[in-house]
């Protein structure tokens, strides 16, 4: 479903990804983990078409994300780090807003059943979002993602602002919707929630991925030594 | 605050975007001034021109009876002031050709604005447009977030967690912004300066530098205003919003809608009841080129015993002068009476005008500079009088000539010579002396100061209110 | 689907935007006063004719019961006067030209306060006479300007799009949302057209209905119904330049302190500066003509004068060559009068020819102004806004011609009557009337 291969892309010279190679299937969770400027949003952007590769292939579904990014995004669902929404809209106001955006037009209800299912306590729905917590708006957005029903799931610092239960919740919501046959990409720091949730992962440093592991080989503490040494070395 | 001045300038002259318009700014400014001053200069040659076409007309009469010449009358020109290419005031509008002549007191006529379709509403690229309406746009741009944004971005806290009082964090942010537009304000006076060189005396320059104040203080109300409102809200669009609101309505709605109230409130007759009224009144009086006319015998019969005499022909002097110069008076009265009147009506008009300075500052300002730029209503008028004054001397001088030049009464064919007519005096406009005519702002200046006031008593309260988080 | 969502979506973002609202507002009822502005003006103007018209009537009945009827026609006081003869007879006709004001002025009073709107013909009038000056008005309200409705058209109208669309777009790229939206929907442009096209439905709306209220102040729709669909088609030209331009701004734009700047200096920029630009450099090229050549017909009337008789009547003979075969050209003792009488003709011509020069000044001034459209839109919608409502420079410009055209008639008729020596009686004077009056 998503094939990364040979990418490399530079700012002004500086080399934000060298050679990456990834190939992600149908109902797999693949997690990036790495430092701040090791490369997980780049590849993130790239994937969604904000940004192309200087060279090599980066698809999903078989499509080129730069030269097709509008039909690629069709089947992208993208929670940020900071899910900012119109603070005068209600969670259930910009759901049914961005879903609009997507195409897609739910019933009140379904909305609801979104929202909840993302973790919204049913009484934050109707409210404006400028009285939400970090974690509140970040439900919604993880909702604005489930309800487009994608194929691809590229999620940035998901759980950033996430109290441990909302945490737990997205955790859940994820691998239901790989067991769904979605195929998701999640950049985190976060190396427990990572090895909890992913079938693989990933470690990035300087724009190269240093190691691939798949999650069931490694507890989460031989992870953690794992990344430090890789972030030492 | 001296250092944290030159600090908040040292961010303006490091941010390129503003750098690049505050030089824009300057450029535009200089540019102005000098496209004025070179249509000063074309307006000042084509005005000497045609004064002196007047004047050659004039005299070379080389004979002429002289009530034939008082309806031959002669023509005065609106004078151009160096002062509009800074505010050219009311001068587009109002006319520019004023006859001269017996029996009448005509109205300036043939204005700018009638000669051609609108080009624009706003008037034309002076430096009162430059200064009146974008510079305040710049000052509101520069100073919206400068404590807003220092709290949204959290340098606020930490600014205030370095000792720094907030009272002085404030004015000196304020302080800053208002000395650049005071730099932009001096530019254009040096501008303009060097571009009018040795026309530069001190009657131009007192106006000047009242000018520049008036500019001054409303520079700092609005900056001042603009903090205020920086501290108040914490999202500095939503100061950026309400500032633009102050501007949009003190600048465009407020004076449109003020004046045409105040022209409700104190109507100026219309052109057909005001020449109407004038002609009733005028009829009531003597007719000069009416022998039966009544009030001509009584005359008739007054001069008669005043030289000893019996009938008009033994009169020593020519009795059709007398008759027009009484006729002259008459009318005299009359067009005092009514001009008057309207002169009343538009006083009465600009008072309360003024008076709208109370909830808009720029009322104040644009009365002010264009007062002091010796171009409103005002001085209009004064420059009106004073052709009404020389009319009246110019017509007295000729129907004497024609009463007591040598001519006998009913000697119609009588004509005065060229030395004579040579010897009529041409009109000379005085400018009116600006200590003359200061009183009539002081209110303007008042309400402005006052303005000032309350925006530093709002800065004082905004530190006093001022929230950290 | 995906557009109409969007497009009905916004008005929840704009019922949500107090300042917007506010600012809508503000502008219907800018745009209101306007209306009423030009109404009251409208109204003035016509109530002015009317009683200039009642005036100029009983001023006629009153010759007619003075002198016609009495058959008394010359005054005893004005021995010198005769109402029986054409020249007396069309002085006291009082015939009067008026511009009468468009219903449409009620959209732009235009250039109606710096020109007059009635006009007394008589054969020694010119269309640049003192009288046919503008109403008395304080000339810091007009250099101030009038609110009208093509004033809150042509300066409100962009600051209200301004407002209503500042945060369209740089505020999601500002709280860093712009992302997700992209995701959500692949095309930015449409987004934000969808966007930006709910803003212009509800303006034309608004513009719509005020363009009704203006129906309802004065009958446009009887009167000059076309008036309303051109005032329409203009406003709506307008708000698309506007609405284009500052989609431009919105489109690059990434955050809103820099896009509304953007968006103030092009406000600035074609509202202010450039038309500034331009008349300033207009009025260096062209200062104000002070009219000498048409002073200048003083003298010049005074050497018609002085000529011999001779070459005078030559000039009225070329001019009217009708007056060879008149029964008073036939009798030498009586052409001397006539002659006199006549000379209104010949200066009518002079005044004519100076006039020539004068108005050739003025139509380069314009060419120079039209020349400047094509970058200087807001003069443009300005004079058209003008010329919809009859009151552009050229609509009063025709209209002295008609002044000047009747005059010529007057003259005409005058001179040709006195030469055939035609006596008038209160038929020959209503007849006159109801001539003169007519173009």
């Amino acid at each position: 479903m998503i094939k990364i291969e040979n990418a490399v892309k530079s700012f002004k010279g500086q080399k934000a990804i060298e050679n990456l190679t990834l190939e992600i299937s149908q109902g797999e969770i693949f997690g990036l983990l790495g430092a701040n400027g090791a490369g997980k949003s780049t590849t993130i952007n790239m994937l969604l078409g904000f940004l192309s590769p200087d060279s090599g292939v980066v698809q999903i579904d078989h499509k080129n994300c730069s030269k097709d990014s509008k039909e690629v995004r069709k089947h992208i669902g993208y929670i940020p780090e900071n899910v900012n929404l119109y603070p005068y809209l209600s969670g259930i106001e910009n759901l049914d807003y961005f879903s609009r955006l997507a195409g897609l037009k739910y019933a009140k209800s379904e909305l609801k059943d979104f929202l909840s299912s993302c973790g919204l306590q049913e009484e934050a729905h109707k409210k404006k979002v400028s009285t939400y917590s970090k974690g509140m708006r970040q439900k919604v957005g993880i909702a604005i993602a489930y309800a487009k029903k994608a194929k691809v799931y590229l999620l940035d610092e998901p759980a950033s602002g996430l109290d441990p239960m909302a945490s737990n919740e997205l955790s859940q919501l994820l691998k239901k919707l790989a067991s769904e046959g979605a195929a998701i990409v999640m950049a985190s720091h976060d190396i427990f929630r990572v090895r909890e949730v992913c079938h693989r992962i990933g470690i990035l440093k300087q724009g190269k991925l240093l190691k691939e592991i798949n999650s069931e080989d490694v507890s989460a503490n031989e992870l953690e030594t794992l990344y430090l040494d890789f972030m030492k070395n | 605050m001296w250092s944290m001045i030159k600090n908040e300038w040292r961010l303006l002259i490091r941010n390129r975007v503003l750098l690049g318009v505050s030089v824009g700014f300057i450029g535009l400014l200089v540019l102005t001034i000098y496209l004025g001053n070179e249509e000063s200069k074309e307006q000042s040659e084509r005005y000497e021109k045609a004064k002196a076409h007047m004047c050659e007309q004039w005299e070379s009469i080389k004979e002429m009876n002289p009530h034939g010449a008082a309806h031959y009358g002669t023509y005065v020109f609106k004078p151009n002031n160096s002062l509009s290419s800074l505010d050219e005031g009311v001068n587009n509008i109002t006319g520019n050709v004023l006859r001269v002549e017996g029996h009448v007191q005509n109205e300036i006529v043939h204005s700018e604005a009638s000669q051609s379709q609108v080009v624009s509403k706003f008037g034309k690229l002076k430096g009162s447009l430059i200064l009146q309406y974008t510079v305040p746009l710049l000052l509101i741009f520069l100073a919206f977030q400068s404590i807003s944004g220092e709290k949204q971005s959290g340098r606020l806290k930490l600014l205030l967690m370095q000792g720094t009082k907030p009272s002085k964090l404030i004015f000196s942010k304020a302080l800053s912004v208002w000395l650049l537009g005071n730099l932009l304000l001096l530019i254009t006076i040096l501008a303009y300066a060097l571009f009018i060189g040795s026309d530069m005396n001190s009657e131009i320059f007192t106006r000047t530098a009242f000018l520049a104040l008036s500019y001054s203080l409303y520079y700092f109300v609005l900056t001042a205003l603009t903090i205020y409102f920086s501290i108040r809200w914490s999202n500095s669009n939503v100061s950026l919003t309400t500032m633009l609101g102050i501007w949009i309505v003190w600048t465009i709605f407020l004076p449109n809608i003020i004046m045409s109230s105040v022209e409700n409130w104190h109507k100026l007759p219309s052109r057909e009841e005001f020449k109407t009224a004038m002609d009733d009144d005028r009829s009531q009086g003597l007719d000069g080129h009416n022998p039966e006319d009544e009030r001509s015998k009584e005359l008739e019969e007054q001069t008669l015993k005043k030289y000893g005499v019996d009938s008009v022909s033994q009169l020593p002097i020519n009795f059709d002068g007398i008759v027009m110069q009484a006729d002259e008076e008459y009318g005299n009265k009359v067009w005092d009476k009514h001009f008057g009147d309207l002169r009343k009506v538009l006083t009465k008009q600009k008072q309360s005008y003024q008076l709208g300075g109370i909830i808009n500052p720029f009322i104040s300002l644009q009365n002010m500079s264009m007062g002091f730029a010796g171009n409103d209503n005002l001085h209009h008028q004064e420059f009106l009088v004073q052709v009404e004054k020389y009319r009246r001397v110019f017509i007295k001088r000729l129907n004497d000539e024609h009463a007591y030049g040598g001519s006998k009464s009913g000697e119609w064919g009588w004509k005065a010579d060229n030395a004579f007519f040579k010897s009529v005096e041409d009109f000379v406009y005085k400018p009116t002396p600006f200590a003359k005519v200061v009183s009539n702002y002081v209110m303007d200046l008042v309400l402005l100061l006052l303005w000032v006031l309350i925006a530093c008593i709002l800065l004082i309260l905004g530190t006093k209110k001022m929230r950290v988080l | 689907m995906k557009y109409r969502d969007l497009f009905l979506y916004e008005w929840k973002h704009f019922i949500r935007s107090p300042f917007k609202i506010i600012a809508l507002v503000l502008f219907v009822v800018a745009g209101v006063y306007g209306l009423n502005k030009g109404a009251s003006l409208h109204e003035q103007h016509e109530r002015e004719i009317e009683k200039i018209e009642k005036r100029a009537s009983e001023d006629r009945q009153k010759v007619i019961d003075d002198y016609f009827i009495t058959g008394e026609l010359n005054p005893e006081d004005r021995p010198w006067i005769d109402y029986g003869t054409p020249f007396w007879s069309i002085w006291f006709s009082y015939v009067h030209h008026f511009k009468n004001p468009s219903p449409a002025m009620v959209y732009s009073i235009g250039q109606s306060e710096q020109f007059g709107f009635y006009k007394r013909v008589t054969f020694w009038a010119s269309p640049y006479d003192a009288d046919l000056a503008e109403e008395i008005a304080n000339p810091e309200r007009l250099q101030t300007g009038t609110l009208d409705f093509s004033f809150t058209i042509l300066f409100l109208l962009p600051l209200v799009l301004l407002v209503l669309l500042y945060n369209l777009k740089s505020w999601e790229s500002e709280q860093g949302f712009m992302q997700l939206i992209l995701v959500q929907m692949p095309s930015k442009n449409i987004w934000l057209a969808s966007r930006v096209s709910f803003y212009i439905f509800l303006l034309v709306a608004t513009i719509l209905a005020l363009l009704l209220v203006g129906t309802a102040l004065t009958p446009v729709f009887e009167h000059s119904p076309e008036a309303f669909t051109q005032m329409l088609f203009f406003c709506i030209a307008y708000l698309l330049f506007w609405a284009a331009l500052y989609f431009i701004f919105l489109s690059g734009s990434k955050t809103v302190l820099g896009n509304t700047l953007k968006m103030s200096t092009a406000y600035l920029l074609f509202a202010f500066i450039i038309p500034a630009s331009v008349h300033q450099v207009l009025s260096t090229q062209y200062p104000p003509n002070m009219m000498t050549d048409f002073i200048d017909v003083r003298d010049r009337q005074q050497e018609l004068y002085n000529q011999p008789d001779s070459l005078f009547q030559a000039k009225l003979n070329e001019l009217y060559p009708e007056i060879l075969v008149s029964s008073v050209y036939k009798d030498s003792t009586k052409r001397g009068a006539a002659r006199n009488r006549s000379a209104a003709s010949l200066v009518n011509e002079l005044k004519k020819s100076s006039l020539l020069l004068i108005e050739e000044e003025f139509e380069k001034k314009n060419a120079f102004i039209e020349g400047t459209f094509w970058f200087s839109p807001v003069s443009y919608f300005q004079n058209r806004f003008n010329t919809i409502s009859g009151t552009h420079f050229d609509d009063y410009q025709t209209y002295r011609n008609d002044v000047q055209t009747l005059i010529d008639k007057q003259i005409r008729t005058m001179v040709l009557d006195t030469w055939n020596n035609k006596k008038i009686d209160r038929s020959g004077y209503e007849k006159y009337i109801q001539e003169l009056e007519k173009l």
